[in-house]
C-alpha cells in the first residue's frame, strides 16, 4: 500500500511515463508516415506504366477496326464495317477470322508474354424480335495459357464503339499479360541497376 | 544550475534520456519526411520510349495519309514512307543524342521481316554496343510491338510492327 501510494505521490514516474507514452505514440504516427508513402508511390509507379499500356491496347483496338478486312477478300471494307454487318445476322465468322489473323504475331507487350487476347462484341441479339430484342455478348479469345506457378497477371482494356444499324455495338478488346516471378525479379533487378547508374 | 553531487547528476542525465531520444527520433522523422518529398532523381527513360513510340505511330511520319482529304490513318503503314530518310525528315529534333529507333515489319502470315527503317540510325548502332551495361553513358532498350496494317502500293497486308527503343541512359 505504501509503494502503491509512493508510486502516485512520484511526480519524476508520471514524467517518465508521459515521455514513454509520446514516444510510443510518435514512434506509431512514424510508422504510418513511412507505410503511406511507400504504397502511394508504388501506386502511383503502377498506374504511369499501366497508363502507357492502356494506350497500347487503344492504339490497337482502333487499328484493328480500321484495317481493311483482308481476310473475307474484301479490302474496301473495314473491319468494323463487317462487324456491323455480322451484327445483323448474329454469325461472327469473318470477324472471328480476321480477328485470329490480325493478332496471330502478337506475343508480347511491354517486353512480357501475352497469355491471351479477348475481344467482347455487344450488340442487339438477332435471335428475338425487333421489339423484345436483347443485347448479347460475342466473345472471342486468342490463348497461348501459358502454365506457370507464381506470377503474375495484369489484364489491359479498351473499349469502343460503332454504329450498328439498329443500335451502337460496344467492342472491348482484353490483353492479358503473363508476367513469371522469375521475370518480375529480373526486372526489378535491372530497374534497381538503372536507378544506381542515375 | 549546475548540479555539483555525482548522484544528481546520473539522476538529471537518466531524467533526460527518453527526452534526448524523442529528440532523436523527431529529428529523424524530420528529415526522413523531407527527404520523401524532395524529389532529386527523376527517371524519364520510360517516358522519352513511349513519346518516341507515340510520335511515330501517330503521326504522318510512316503512317498512311489520304492526299485528298490529309487524313492520316494510324494503323496502315505507308511503304512508301517507310524509310531513314522520311523518318529524320518528319522527326527532326535539334538534337541527336536523345532515343534511336529500330522499325521492323513483321508479316502476319509467315512471320517473316518485311521492312526495316530507323530513327536516328548512327545513334542506334552507338547505344546497341552499350545495352544493359551500367554507368553513365549506358542505354536501355524498350521494345514495343503493334499489330499494323501495311500498304505497298495498293496491295494491303497485315503485319506486326516491332520498334525498338534505346534511350542513353545519361
Amino acid at each position: 500500500m505504501l509503494l502503491i501510494n509512493k508510486m502516485f505521490k512520484n511526480k519524476r514516474g508520471d514524467d517518465m511515463l508521459i515521455d514513454f507514452w509520446a514516444i510510443a505514440v510518435f514512434a506509431v504516427i512514424i510508422l504510418l508516415f513511412f507505410l503511406l508513402f511507400s504504397l502511394s508511390k508504388s501506386q502511383n509507379d503502377s498506374s504511369v506504366q499501366a497508363k502507357f499500356i492502356n494506350k497500347d491496347v487503344n492504339f490497337m483496338l482502333e487499328s484493328f477496326l480500321r484495317a481493311p478486312a483482308l481476310e473475307v477478300g474484301d479490302s474496301s471494307k473495314t473491319i468494323g464495317e463487317v462487324i456491323t454487318e455480322d451484327s445483323t445476322t448474329g454469325d461472327f465468322t469473318r470477324t472471328e477470322k480476321l480477328f485470329e489473323t490480325y493478332f496471330n504475331q502478337v506475343n508480347t507487350l511491354n517486353g512480357f508474354k501475352v497469355n491471351a487476347i479477348r475481344i467482347d462484341i455487344t450488340g442487339p441479339n438477332s435471335d428475338g424480335d425487333t421489339i423484345t430484342r436483347n443485347q448479347k455478348t460475342w466473345r472471342f479469345i486468342r490463348a497461348k495459357f501459358l502454365s506457370f506457378t507464381d506470377g503474375r497477371k495484369d489484364v489491359y482494356v479498351s473499349e469502343t464503339y460503332l454504329p450498328g444499324y439498329e443500335s451502337r455495338i460496344d467492342v472491348k478488346l482484353s490483353l492479358t499479360e503473363l508476367i513469371l516471378a522469375s521475370e518480375l525479379k529480373d526486372a526489378a533487378n535491372k530497374e534497381k541497376a538503372q536507378q544506381n547508374t542515375k | 544550475m549546475i548540479r555539483k553531487e555525482k548522484k544528481g547528476q546520473v539522476q538529471y542525465f537518466l531524467e533526460s534520456a527518453f527526452r534526448i531520444g524523442f529528440l532523436m527520433v523527431a529529428l529523424l522523422a524530420f528529415f526522413l519526411l523531407v527527404n520523401f518529398y524532395i524529389v532529386n532523381r527523376l527517371d524519364t527513360n520510360r517516358l522519352q520510349a513511349e513519346v518516341t513510340a507515340n510520335r511515330i505511330i501517330y503521326s504522318d511520319a510512316i503512317m498512311w495519309q489520304d492526299n485528298s482529304n490529309s487524313r492520316i490513318y494510324p494503323g496502315i503503314i505507308d511503304i512508301t514512307k517507310f524509310n531513314d530518310n522520311t523518318l529524320s525528315q518528319r522527326i527532326d529534333y535539334s538534337t541527336k543524342s536523345h532515343a534511336a529507333v529500330q522499325l521492323t515489319i513483321v508479316d502476319t502470315s509467315d512471320g517473316s521481316e518485311k521492312y526495316t527503317a530507323y530513327l536516328n540510325k548512327a545513334q542506334y548502332e552507338i547505344l546497341q554496343g552499350i545495352l544493359n551495361k551500367q554507368g553513365k553513358g549506358s542505354a536501355t532498350m524498350y521494345i514495343k510491338n503493334y499489330p499494323i496494317t501495311y500498304k505497298n502500293g495498293a496491295q494491303y497486308s497485315y503485319g506486326t510492327l516491332i520498334m525498338n527503343i534505346i534511350i542513353p541512359n545519361s
